[in-house]
């Protein structure tokens, strides 16, 4: 199964990331959002970002993760390379990465949504669909 | 699955899907479309998405969908509910991302013959002055303090610091300023957003357009509007920006434990809502207020830009120039609203996602000019084909709460476009056919392909058949501005 399989969508964007374990499944999360938004990126020099998120469940913590990566997209300019998940449970995450200069932007993206989203496992694979609101 | 046999004709270009079709139905659905817009409609997860929507508690009548009506998040892209004030829902992802999303039109005495040869020039310079794409670029800066104000204040904010004229303000929808916007409801990274943003398109498919009045079907309301067959006229489409997003963004996460509070059942939890009278839905109507009246402004600072614009080019070369506003409307939106409901006047939320607010004759909330006459409803095509002027009508008092469809609506997915449609191809097509374009982003002009769009004269003759709205006139492009 590909981690990232870009999905149609009539209105907005779509995309199912699959990967062998949840955190993965956060790590393909995010480049797949940057993947989406066709970033291009250039490694910089800064400290490491450390993001701490809580939620009142897995699905809302995947939304609000890659919520927080629109933003930093949006407001700072900034993408992270080489994310890390330090820690994770159903309700809270720890995640850092290394700060990355944004060359350019394909395309904006509003929001992560919560249309239709559902994390599963299945046969040792963890999947997401996304919409993306652009 | 739901089929097209499921549906009942009410009447021509009306169609119900009775409460009784799904379990969970508080209410039905109600489709203003032709046949082929209806089977448009059956062809994505629209239909669903109503019928989830007319599953929510408290809604004071039936679900309203318009015929440009495609499949969102939560709630359809072209959709309306009206909740009831008591035990009645507010829902931020059926408002949408980009909150008040919304139309300006703006008319001008200038003969198409007689500037076409500066059209060119004008989008260029369009493009250059208007800032668009991705961030802050060209923004008005603003200090939180500011903001704030922009944010309680709205069009008058604009007006004051002299981006504005009076007109302006008075043909705007609710004078460009919703009474209440709170801005203290707003997240210190929403204005962080917000403070960076104000007097920028965007992208995606935000634009200006400059179009000829291709055609006047009521001569009377396009007199009032300024709207006379050959000359140009002027498309704002824009919203309230990163700053609108995060609002939405921030308490569709804060509602995920309200719904648990309330215990309220979803079928979608992008349709995550709180009463209307409740704390958090008071506090969400405070913050959509204040991201509403910022997106105001913004459209304002656009119309700004585009007159410095014409000044560049028109006026450099001696020609006499105006941008007299027609109307400024919202099409995401939530408002408090008094409608006749089963015969009885009552207060409701309206939540309007991708429709526009289309009040009939009389209504005292219109600049005089319009009182007799009704709301001017503006409805952009794509970018190769005809816009709309039309007026709102007693039937969509009646029938939609006083709403309307906001442009073609989406059949082709994104990603379809992506795929069948190369940008530098479509563009050459466009110039071809005499729309000039200027883009920041050839994948993205691909993805608003005209055809990925429903045929918008057609969405036109759906809600006129129906009843609610009148046709004034129709344009069409000369130039696309795009982010």
């Amino acid at each position: 199964m590909p981690p990232f399989e870009e999905i149609d969508n009539t209105a907005d964007w779509a995309f199912r990331v699959s990967a062998p374990s949840i955190e993965a499944l956060f790590t393909e999360g995010a480049e797949s959002l940057y993947r989406m938004s066709g970033v291009q990126m250039e490694p910089a020099s800064g400290k490491i970002r450390k993001i701490l998120l809580s939620a009142d469940d897995r699905e809302s913590l995947f939304i609000q993760w890659l919520n927080e990566l629109v933003f930093l997209l949006d407001r700072e300019r900034l993408a992270l390379h080489g994310i890390q998940i330090d820690q994770l449970t159903d309700t809270g995450l720890i995640a850092s990465g290394h700060p990355a200069e944004v060359r350019s932007v394909g395309k904006y993206v509003k929001a992560a949504t919560y249309s239709g989203l559902r994390i599963t496992q299945t046969d040792g694979v963890w999947q997401a669909t996304v919409v993306l609101d652009v | 699955m739901t089929v097209k046999h499921d549906f009942q004709k009410v009447k021509e270009f009306l169609w119900e899907l009775p409460a009784s079709h799904r379990e969970d139905m508080q209410t039905a659905v109600w489709i203003v479309a032709d046949d082929e817009l209806l089977e448009d409609a059956l062809g994505d997860l629209s239909v669903e998405q109503a019928m989830n929507v007319a599953s929510l508690p408290g809604l004071a009548g039936r679900v309203v969908v318009m015929p440009d009506v495609h499949q969102g998040y939560g709630m359809p892209i072209g959709g309306v509910m009206a909740a009831k004030m008591d035990g009645g829902m507010i829902s931020p992802g059926a408002v949408g991302y980009d909150i008040n999303c919304g139309v300006r039109l703006l008319s001008t005495s200038l003969v198409w013959e007689e500037v076409e040869s500066l059209i060119s020039d004008l989008a260029t310079v369009l493009y250059h002055n208007c800032p668009s794409g991705v961030g802050e670029k060209g923004s008005i800066p603003l200090s939180t303090e500011e903001l704030d104000r922009v944010c309680r204040e709205g069009s008058r904010w604009a007006l004051r610091k002299g981006y504005a004229t009076r007109s302006d303000v008075e043909r705007t929808e609710e004078e460009g300023c919703l009474e209440g916007a709170d801005p203290q409801q707003v997240s210190p990274r929403a204005k962080e957003r917000g403070r960076g943003q104000l007097g920028t398109l965007g992208a995606g498919n935000h634009f200006l357009e400059v179009d000829v009045v291709d055609q006047i079907f009521d001569g009377n309301a396009a007199a009032a509007m300024g709207l006379r067959e050959g000359n140009l006229a002027l498309q704002i489409h824009c919203g309230s920006r990163g700053f609108g997003h995060q609002i939405c963004t921030d308490y569709v996460q804060s509602f995920q434990s309200a719904v648990k509070r309330y215990g309220i059942k979803l079928p979608d939890r992008e349709l995550v809502c709180a009463p209307v009278e409740s704390p958090e839905g008071k506090a969400y109507m405070g913050a959509m207020k204040a991201a509403a009246n910022f997106a105001f402004a913004n459209r304002q600072l656009l119309a700004f830009h585009a007159r410095r614009s014409f000044e560049e080019v028109l006026g450099a070369k001696g020609v006499r120039w105006e941008l007299t506003q027609v109307y400024d409307i919202a099409h995401n939106m939530a408002k408090i609203e008094t409608h006749t409901i089963s015969g009885r006047k009552e207060k409701v939320c309206v939540h309007r996602k991708g429709a526009t607010r289309a009040f009939g004759p009389g209504f005292e909330g219109l600049p005089p000019v319009y009182r007799a006459l009704g709301q001017p409803v503006l409805v952009p095509g794509s970018m190769g084909t005809a816009s709309w002027v039309l007026l709102g009508t007693q039937g969509s008092m009646e029938l939609s709460y006083g709403s309307c469809c906001h442009g073609a609506g989406r059949v082709m997915s994104r990603a379809q476009a992506k795929r069948e449609i190369r940008g530098e191809k479509l563009r050459s097509e466009l110039e071809h056919q005499g729309v000039r374009i200027r883009t920041g982003s050839l994948p993205g002009l691909a993805e608003e392909a005209p055809r990925a769009y429903k045929d918008v004269d057609r969405v036109i003759a759906a809600v006129c058949g129906a009843g609610i709205g009148k046709k004034v006139a129709r344009l069409r492009p000369v130039a696309v501005i795009k982010g």
